[in-house]
């Protein structure tokens, strides 16, 4: 059934505070997704319910909440349409993930300027799969095809990879505010 | 279960390599292990922050190859307000109507609010505020910012040599600028001019368009007027029609009206006759672009016959010749088939890379040309005349074969812009039997609309696909081909490809909306070979084919053989 139009008061409310939230919401939508190519479409429908059902948000109450309810629902919808099996989680998995509750901050300016100087850090071949994977949106099997490797080999680096920024990063931070 | 093979298959997750029996085991684990979810969520944190690092180089490299950085010359204003802007391009435009206005509106004033914020914010361009109508013999100070007849223009500088441009700016203003000219596009009403001369007609809903110089500034209130700042000369401002506001440093604003003319020396403002012959006019700019064509398509003309003539040509598509109600393109490759021409469906002729060239466009997704070429080749070249109207985010076909079997070939472009070329070495018929070569990014928004010279070669002696752009080599690769290169029946512009049959394009497509589709643009030269042309011989049908100084890629100049 259709929400009655909200006011452009409470839209501009609501709007705002999707905005307030959409990093961790992004981050949220791609943990559940994996597929790069998919977030944007559903950050893009989540806003748009939000922005049609703003009638329905309360002030004052846990938009997170509400928010992340909306958003689950379009993951679901589009892990059943556009993902291959093996990489979608069924919905109960899935409830149980957001069940558990995720960090209210997913990263900060700090820990991303950080995250830039520890990229430096990486074997040159490792940070050209680091590229493809996180900046070009490739996945592993093309990323091989690209620099020559077996995917195994892609799915290692990436692996090492994301532990070495891990390490780097949390150093950093620490060295920071010491 | 132990908290290593939990992260090993986080770690597969997250790189989208599970198996169906790796899933159902880490479904197991997430479902019965609070720990097994602390871990996926502390790794879903750091696989994000990666992401949105790599979204945010993506965007400053995209940013930094779009010039989005203008590059003032000394003592030029920096606009007021009009900052540079950015726009959002939304990859879904069929979102449910009724919502749509609204919250597209309320996206855009959120996110040019908080651009860091932008989810899509891969390609994120700046506006352009006019465009370049006309072209008569420019030469571009620097080819690297050269720009072609119908290209947009943004915010920034054009450095013209020598020659004659007309530029439409968005809001109706015709400028016809004539070199040597330095001039800045400040926004879509306003410019500002560095040295040179240009005209400028000003209909009713452009009133208040205005030229700035470092002398001078011009604020049109009615239709047509000229001014010049000649290098080491008194400028000039020359009023043909209406009215218009001129202001120096040491005066009040002063109307000048039809026929008014003044000379600025000493900052000190001095009648002289109004001067029309002064000033190119339409009409001559229009005389000296034809003359200029007609050069130019003689010299193409005899080139395009030489390829036509090429012992090699297979495929030879011009799209010249008196057309009529044909839905068929003649193949004028001296081994083309008999009666074998490129039909036609959907796609309309179109005007090419000069007036009077055709080309056929393709912008609906049911555009295309098919066509038939029987036989396998050791090696094969394919080349192209493109321009591309849009970079949606997914691949555009350029020539497709229909098939899987061993040797077929695709050619494409890429969702990053990159040229793609694919060739089928498995088995036939599988689906991950594909080996792609891609370049790096060629196709940037800011050549939508230039007409670009692409070509790929194998060769078989060496196993080594090479790509070109504007007869540059940009890439090359060995390719491990064992079998005869063949298209059999292809497309050009589009893959017959049907919903649901994404699993045919192997490795490429991550999701539906991810296969090679139609070209959204046009094409008015398409040659396929059964040879490695060389690259000088590439270069040499780019130069007799240029359409003025064409956009030259910086990739190019670094690419290593």
């Amino acid at each position: 059934m259709p929400s009655a139009p909200a006011s452009p008061e409470q839209t501009a409310l609501v709007q705002s505070l999707f905005v307030q939230h959409l990093p961790a919401l992004r981050g949220f939508v791609l943990s559940l997704v994996s597929d790069f190519s998919l977030v944007d479409d559903i950050v893009q429908e989540t806003f748009l319910v939000i922005t049609a059902k703003a009638a329905t948000f309360q002030r004052g109450t846990n938009f997170r909440a509400w928010a992340w309810t909306i958003a689950r629902y379009k993951v679901l919808q589009t892990l059943e349409k556009h993902a291959p099996v093996p990489d979608r989680l069924a919905p109960e998995v899935l409830d149980a993930l957001a069940a558990h509750g995720t960090a209210e901050t997913w990263y900060s300016d700090e820990q991303l300027q950080h995250l830039a100087k520890c990229m430096e850090g990486l074997a040159p071949k490792a940070r050209e799969a680091v590229e493809l994977r996180y900046q070009q949106a490739h996945r592993p099997p093309e990323i091989a095809t690209r620099l020559g490797w077996t995917v195994e080999s892609v799915h290692v680096a990436l692996s090492r990879a994301r532990v070495f920024l891990r390490d780097c990063v949390t150093q950093r931070m620490l060295a920071a505010n010491s | 279960m132990s908290d290593e093979r939990t992260q090993l298959l986080l770690q597969r997750y997250f790189d989208q390599m599970l198996t169906v029996e790796e899933r159902a085991e880490l479904s197991t684990m997430l479902l019965a292990s609070p720990r097994a979810r602390e871990d996926f969520w502390e790794l879903a944190r750091w696989n994000a922050l990666i992401r949105q690092w790599g979204e945010a180089e993506w965007g400053r490299r995209d940013a930094e190859a779009e010039g989005l950085l203008l590059r003032p010359l000394p003592a030029a204003p920096q606009p007021k307000k009009e900052k540079a802007r950015k726009v959002i391009p939304f990859p879904r435009p069929n979102w449910k109507i009724g919502v749509a206005a609204l919250a597209a509106a309320a996206v855009i004033a959120l996110f040019v609010a908080v651009p860091s914020l932008l989810p899509w914010n891969k390609r994120v361009q700046q506006m352009s505020v006019a465009v370049l109508t006309h072209s008569a013999d420019a030469v571009w100070a620097d080819s690297g910012t050269g720009k072609q007849r119908g290209e947009s223009l943004t915010p920034g500088w054009l450095h013209l040599k020598s020659g004659a441009v007309q530029i439409e700016f968005s809001r109706g203003a015709r400028v016809i600028l004539e070199g040597p000219a330095e001039f800045q596009l400040l926004t879509d009403n306003s410019a500002f001019l560095g040295s040179g001369k240009l005209r400028a007609q000003v209909p009713e809903p452009a009133h208040g368009f205005s030229v700035k110089t470092s002398k001078f500034a011009v604020t049109d209130y009615g239709t047509e007027f000229g001014c010049s700042l000649p290098i080491g000369g008194p400028p000039e401002v020359h009023v043909f029609n209406g009215l218009v506001g001129l202001q120096n440093a040491q005066s009040a604003e002063r109307k000048l009206h039809q026929n008014q003319a003044v000379q600025i020396v000493h900052d000190q403002m001095h009648d002289i006759p109004a001067r029309r012959d002064q000033f190119l006019s339409d009409e001559e700019l229009a005389q000296r672009e034809r003359t200029s064509v007609q050069g130019r398509l003689a010299a193409w003309h005899a080139a395009s016959q030489a390829l036509s003539e090429h012992p090699a040509a297979l495929v030879h598509l011009d799209f010249e010749g008196d057309r009529g109600w044909s839905r068929t393109v003649p193949n004028r490759a001296w081994r083309a088939v008999p009666g074998s021409p490129a039909n036609m469906v959907g796609c309309q002729f179109a005007e090419g890379r000069w007036p009077g060239k055709s080309a056929v466009e393709f912008s609906r997704a049911e555009d295309r040309l098919r066509l038939n070429l029987p036989g396998g080749f050791e090696s094969m070249t394919l080349i192209a005349w493109v321009r591309v109207d849009s970079l949606p985010d997914r691949p555009q076909s350029l020539i497709m074969g229909d098939g899987m079997g061993t040797g077929d070939v695709q050619w494409y472009i890429g969702r990053w812009g990159e040229l793609g070329f694919g060739v089928h070495i498995g088995k036939a018929g599988d689906p991950t039997g594909w080996r792609y070569h891609h370049s790096e990014t060629l196709f940037t928004p800011d050549m939508l609309g230039s007409w670009v010279c692409i070509a790929s070669a194998y060769d078989s002696t060496t196993d080594t696909l090479t790509n070109y752009f504007n007869g540059q080599p940009v890439s090359s690769e060995k390719l491990g081909v064992r079998a005869l290169l063949q298209l059999e029946t292809f497309e050009i512009g589009n893959w017959a490809l049907r919903d649901g049959e994404q699993w045919r394009a192997g490795v490429v497509p991550r999701s539906a909306k991810d296969s090679a589709r139609n070209l959204q643009g046009r094409i008015d030269e398409v040659a396929i070979l059964a040879a490695p042309l060389s690259a000088e011989k590439i270069l040499q049908i780019y130069e007799s084919g240029r359409n003025d100084q064409a956009v030259a890629p910086t990739l190019a100049k670094n690419f290593q053989k």
